[in-house]
């Protein structure tokens, strides 16, 4: 008696960006939230990276920075204290549990959303993705926003210390500078990663019947 | 197996049991039912009394504690979450009291949505969404998101998104409980010319009289069981 229909449910990944992209920006208050939470983290993470970048360029008399400062500077200069180990280790973690948080709530805030793409035949991997690919742009802007202005306050920073000349090559430095930003950048995907992960798996599962009760 | 055919739903015996704690709440207790193609079926029953969970249940949105449930002669409980979804997507159209529209789409993009799971081309599903929308009259209104048309309008794209795969079944949750009565009427005959139209069986949750008036037949249940069916001609 039972028969056992064609399997072909496709969804495009174009479109599910198409929609991950508007998702983000009618809920703009909390994507903004999420992206700060980001950009504020990550330009911690990225302020500490470049300034080890910076500290090695100062001990290596091989760079160009060298020329710009004399043999004093950086002397003295630690490379990474356990203390900014902490520090950054906690500053991600916290960052971790509030993209988890304000995940999770966006999650519920969508569960007849997520019921009602269910019921029009998709697949619990197309929620995953759908949030997935939002989680990913997020991580893209907090990261490279953060990245930039990391950056920028390290050099801002090392101004006072080894004049503007050092500080500018720092910035002309294509090396340390890409390093930190993709460095940022990948942190920052791992942390929105790692925060979707729980909700959106929480999402996928839920049975439509019970997602489409809850109320908006 | 032909005269099996003549039947889109068929229920054996259907329990739904949920458990909230230590209590045992019985929504379902023994349903049996047959739904011929092409009829317009209400499920009357006050609230409580196992309406939407024997809508979920026929929708193949949950899954029956005991009993079997064979929706074109397909057992739905043999199958697993990508035929489930393959089911939902071709041969199930769902509308909702509460039109459950995918906000940030417009109404185009709503009602091409099951033909985009469906894996049509773009062509083809763009020109097909323009049809449907034509039929339910809102051609002009096909670029505008859901918060920018009224609640009728609303439910007309729901309507149409529900039939963009062809189905065999629309199954309408309170499809005019949150419209005005001219609304009501409109959606009510809307849904009767294509169940008549294109034979589709249309299988309502219902309060709404007016819905009981066109319906083929009656269910009304109680308790979690079938009360009584009463056919058109004793209505």
């Amino acid at each position: 008696m039972a028969k056992t229909p064609d399997r072909s449910i496709h969804f495009p990944l174009s479109q599910t960006v198409k929609i991950a992209i508007l998702s983000l920006k009618i809920r703009w208050q909390r994507s903004s939230l999420i992206a700060i939470s980001l950009v504020l983290a990550i330009s911690f993470f990225a302020y500490v990276v470049q300034g080890i970048g910076i500290c090695n360029a100062l001990t290596d008399s091989s760079l160009v920075v060298r020329k710009y400062c004399s043999s004093e500077v950086g002397k003295g200069i630690t490379v990474i204290s356990s203390r900014q180990v902490w520090l950054i280790t906690m500053s991600l973690l916290i960052c971790l549990a509030g993209i988890t948080n304000a995940q999770l709530m966006a999650v519920t805030e969508r569960f007849r959303e997520i019921g009602t793409f269910k019921c029009l035949g998709a697949l619990d991997r197309f929620i995953v993705t759908l949030l997935v690919v939002e989680t990913c742009i997020y991580g893209l802007i907090g990261g490279s926003l953060g990245g930039f202005l990391g950056i920028l306050v390290a050099i801002l920073a090392l101004l006072p210390k080894v004049g503007i000349w050092a500080s500018l090559s720092m910035v002309l430095s294509p090396y340390v500078v890409s390093m930190t930003l993709i460095v940022s950048v990948l942190v920052s995907l791992s942390l929105s990663l790692l925060g979707v992960l729980y909700p959106a798996l929480l999402a996928a599962k839920m049975e439509p019947s019970v997602a489409l009760r809850h109320e908006e | 197996m032909s005269g099996l055919s003549r039947y889109v739903v068929r229920l054996f015996n259907v329990k739904k049991v949920f458990r909230l704690g230590r209590h045992r709440i019985e929504a379902l207790r023994g349903i049996n039912l047959d739904i011929k193609e092409g009829e317009y079926i209400s499920i009357m029953g006050p609230s409580g009394s196992g309406k939407t969970t024997l809508f979920n249940i026929i929708g193949a949105l949950d899954k029956p504690t005991e009993g079997q449930v064979f929706i074109d002669d397909v057992d739905v409980s043999q199958l697993d979450a990508y035929e489930l979804a393959w089911l939902r997507c071709h041969k199930i159209g769902y509308i909702f009291q509460t039109f459950n529209l995918i906000q940030v789409m417009t109404a185009l993009d709503n009602v091409t949505l099951p033909m985009v799971f469906a894996g049509m081309h773009r062509d083809e599903y763009m020109e097909k969404g323009m049809k449907l929308l034509e039929l339910v009259g809102l051609k002009d209104r096909a670029w505008h998101r859901p918060l920018e048309l009224s609640g009728g309008q609303q439910q007309r794209v729901a309507i149409a998104r529900a039939l963009a795969n062809d189905p065999s079944i629309i199954l309408a949750d309170e499809p005019t409980g949150n419209l005005d009565l001219k609304t009501g009427e409109e959606i009510i005959a809307l849904l009767k010319e294509f169940s008549q139209e294109r034979k589709v069986t249309v299988i309502s949750a219902t309060h709404d009289l007016k819905m009981v008036a066109v319906s083929d037949r009656v269910i009304s249940i109680r308790d979690g069981q079938i009360e009584r069916i009463e056919e058109k001609k004793f209505l």
